[in-house]
């Protein structure tokens, strides 16, 4: 379909957009803003109805849509609007990101700089916040921007650790362990994909985030959307679940009742750790629990 | 919380849970975008975007990490910059409970609920134990109070109703709270300000448009009210009594003459029982706030409590009780905070060299505890607290092991 095409198709809810967007008080116009709404529907429902279109961008952020193009625009006012909503908020955020002062201010000043669009020549302004197309708040974005920075720029400084430094700074930059052990049967593997493939991404993600990345009940509830007791509820449904559906998967690749549960208990027996205890260990290189060393970014403070 | 077995942790490590991919699966490579990550973490994406994101978040630790600060604190709601020490500092507690909770209790039925109940359970007082009415009008001449904070009740804006020496109960305390007031009169101060006018707006005008009306009963109440133990309850009570819709002048001068009969007409005409009950109750309420404290404390606090977000900011345990808008330092210890957990009103945290707090109440008070197994005491860093019910904890330290206790951290266990 023709983008004039399209464009034609949102006339109808374009126009109360523009409206309702104060698009207008960045001298935004209507044609540059039904691009902007064009260009995040090509993005996300290119083929969508006419109705699902206008559905979607009703739900967009569309006030702050226009702020964050206009900004990217160059507009003055757009720029002061900016910074009085959200600069000192970016700062906060950055604090809590880093929970070290000097970081965070580095973080948010370095942001700072690519929301602006400053470059190295000085003659293309090539803002990041021409990213931004409305699906969540503006805020969150920036947030979400920073997170995705910071995490960044903890990656490269990884992997630029000196040996000495990896010493010193103990087990967390130990090298890593190798990947998990070689199983005597590969039947149980076999079984295990299985059940989890069968599992929702919603479950995944929450076995994933609470046995490997040590994640707080409260955590993964709120990433979520749900209440901690239904996270632990779900928790133990899966546990049980999985358990029963591999033990399942056994005995379909011809293994007795007693032969299954055997197979699934001796893999906890020989090894004698608790699953955290393992995780720990495949995370901080330790070999045995007396030293656990919580997994990165374990418990709300984790460092 | 029942384990997975180990080989289930091993096989989503090896990142061999992922199913065939399906068309909205995207290759683990292509990271979503910021806005779809947003989205997500702001629960605002569709179904079929949602699981195409989870399917990604399965796989990517980054982009997991990356929502999780992004959801942290609060759903889009930025951490305040002030410092523990420039939140502790920047006001009293008490009235930053009132800021708070002035803005959230703007609900006015949440008011007449609070009046209601504090009516309800001093009239029940009154009716029971008439007697020590006269012992909280006559006894002390600095009598205790039940403070009620005016916002709580009423959307109006704090006004001189808040007593200069306003005690405050607990640290953190929400606006809708209890204090133990020493200023003279506090009974009146007792009284429920959320009737729309407020009793004491009600008391001033009876004591002023009335003058006229009340000219014999105020000097009959004077003249006879004149020993050191007349008090203001008395003034509010008389106030009350004669006006033209309750009663007629003639009681005020019974009521001044004589407080019994006073709390015998209060309470004979049921029709009455707008204005002379409730400011009667008030007055009880002044000597048996020790009584209805736990219970107005726990009425006005449960849903505070629950509603509490909590994060960690420079060490420091904040908790913001108005989704984020404004946060107070929770619980001060020594040694800074690295995680804490909350469960309905239950609510830990954990800190270097062994630093371990806990409140049953949503944060209005705090218990150091102090973890003890086999008479060695728990150390180390606390890196995590799982709350798996109120009873059973279980903390994990960063050089010595985990902790489990089944009984709310009164015995523990090392593992």
């Amino acid at each position: 379909m023709s983008k004039s095409a399209q464009r034609g198709q949102c006339k109808p809810f374009v126009a109360a957009l523009y409206e309702r967007s104060g698009a207008t008080a960045y001298d935004l116009s209507a044609e540059q803003f039904a691009a902007i709404l064009d260009e995040i529907l090509h993005k996300y429902l290119s083929s969508g109805s006419a109705e699902q279109k206008a559905a979607f961008c009703s739900a967009l952020r569309v006030e702050e849509l226009a702020l964050a193009r206009a900004c990217a625009d160059g507009n003055e006012r757009a720029w002061q609007d900016f910074i009085s909503r959200y600069r000192q908020k970016l700062q906060s955020m950055a604090l809590h990101i880093t929970r070290d002062a000097a970081s965070a201010r580095e973080l948010a000043d370095s942001l700072f700089a690519d929301l602006y669009g400053v470059n190295a020549r000085g003659s293309v302004r090539s803002s990041k916040l021409v990213f931004y197309t409305g699906r969540g708040s503006l805020e969150g974005w920036l947030r979400t921007v920073m997170a995705q920075e910071f995490i960044n720029r903890y990656r490269k400084q990884k992997r630029t650790v000196s040996l000495e430094e990896q010493t010193e700074a103990g087990v967390q930059f130990a090298a890593p362990v190798p990947e998990g052990p070689s199983y005597s049967d590969r039947r149980l593997e076999v079984a295990t994909d299985e059940a989890l493939a069968e599992l929702s991404a919603e479950d995944r993600f929450t076995l994933v985030s609470y046995y490997l990345d040590g994640r707080t009940l409260a955590e993964i509830a709120r990433t979520l959307g749900l209440h901690e007791s239904s996270v632990s509820r779900r928790l133990d449904r899966l546990s049980t679940g999985l358990r029963k559906r591999i033990l399942a998967g056994l005995r379909t690749q011809g293994m007795s009742h007693a032969q299954a549960t055997e197979a699934l208990e001796s893999d906890v027996r020989d090894l004698q750790l608790s699953l955290r205890s393992r995780l720990t260990q495949d995370s901080g290189g330790k070999t045995f629990p007396g030293g656990k060393v919580p997994a990165r970014g374990a418990g709300d403070g984790t460092d | 919380m029942t384990e997975v077995p180990k080989i289930v942790v091993n096989r989503l490590r090896m990142g061999r849970s992922q199913p065939a991919l399906s068309e909205q699966a995207k290759p683990a490579g292509a990271h979503p975008d910021a806005d779809l990550l947003t989205a997500f973490a702001e629960q605002r994406l569709s179904a079929t975007e949602r699981d195409g994101v989870l399917d990604h978040l399965a796989l990517c630790e980054d982009c997991r990490e990356v929502v999780v600060l992004t959801v942290l604190p609060a759903d889009g709601v930025a951490l305040p910059l002030a410092t523990e020490a420039e939140t502790a500092q920047s006001m009293p507690v008490s009235r930053q409970s009132q800021k708070r909770w002035g803005s959230a209790f703007v609900w006015p039925n949440l008011g007449w609920v609070a009046v209601a109940a504090a009516v309800a359970v001093a009239a029940a007082v009154l009716l029971k134990h008439p007697e020590q009415r006269d012992e909280a009008r006559l006894g002390s001449a600095t009598p205790p109070s039940v403070t009620i904070a005016p916002q709580a009740a009423t959307p109006n804006p704090p006004s001189e109703r808040q007593p200069a020496g306003w005690a405050t109960v607990q640290k953190a305390q929400p606006a809708l709270q209890l204090g133990l007031s020493k200023k003279e009169g506090a009974g009146i101060s007792a009284t429920p300000q959320g009737d729309g006018g407020g009793l004491l707006a009600k008391r001033r005008n009876l004591g002023e448009a009335d003058r006229p009306l009340a000219s014999d009963t105020r000097q009959a109440f004077e003249s006879v009210a004149s020993t050191p133990q007349v008090t203001n309850e008395q003034v509010a009570v008389s106030g009350a009594e004669v006006s033209p819709q309750t009663a007629p002048a003639g009681d005020g001068n019974l009521v001044a003459k004589n407080d019994a009969p006073a709390i015998e007409k209060a309470k004979a005409p049921p029709q009455e029982i707008s204005s002379s009950d409730s400011e009667g109750a008030a007055i009880a309420a002044t000597a048996t706030q020790l009584q209805i404290q736990g219970r107005l404390t726990s009425a006005a606090q449960a849903a505070p409590a629950h509603n509490a977000t909590w994060a960690i900011a420079a060490g420091a345990l904040q908790r913001s009780l108005d989704a984020g808008q404004t946060w107070q330092s929770a619980v001060h210890t020594d040694h800074p905070f690295l995680c804490y957990a909350a469960r309905d009103e239950h609510v830990w945290a954990g800190g270097e060299a062994g630093t371990l707090f806990h409140s049953p109440d949503g944060g209005i008070t705090w218990i150091q505890m102090k973890a003890t197994f086999k008479g060695q005491a728990l150390s180390s860093d606390v890196t995590r607290i799982d709350i798996r019910d109120p009873a059973a904890i279980v903390i994990f330290t960063r050089t010595d092991g985990t902790w489990n206790s089944r009984d709310g951290g009164k015995t523990w266990e090392k593992n």
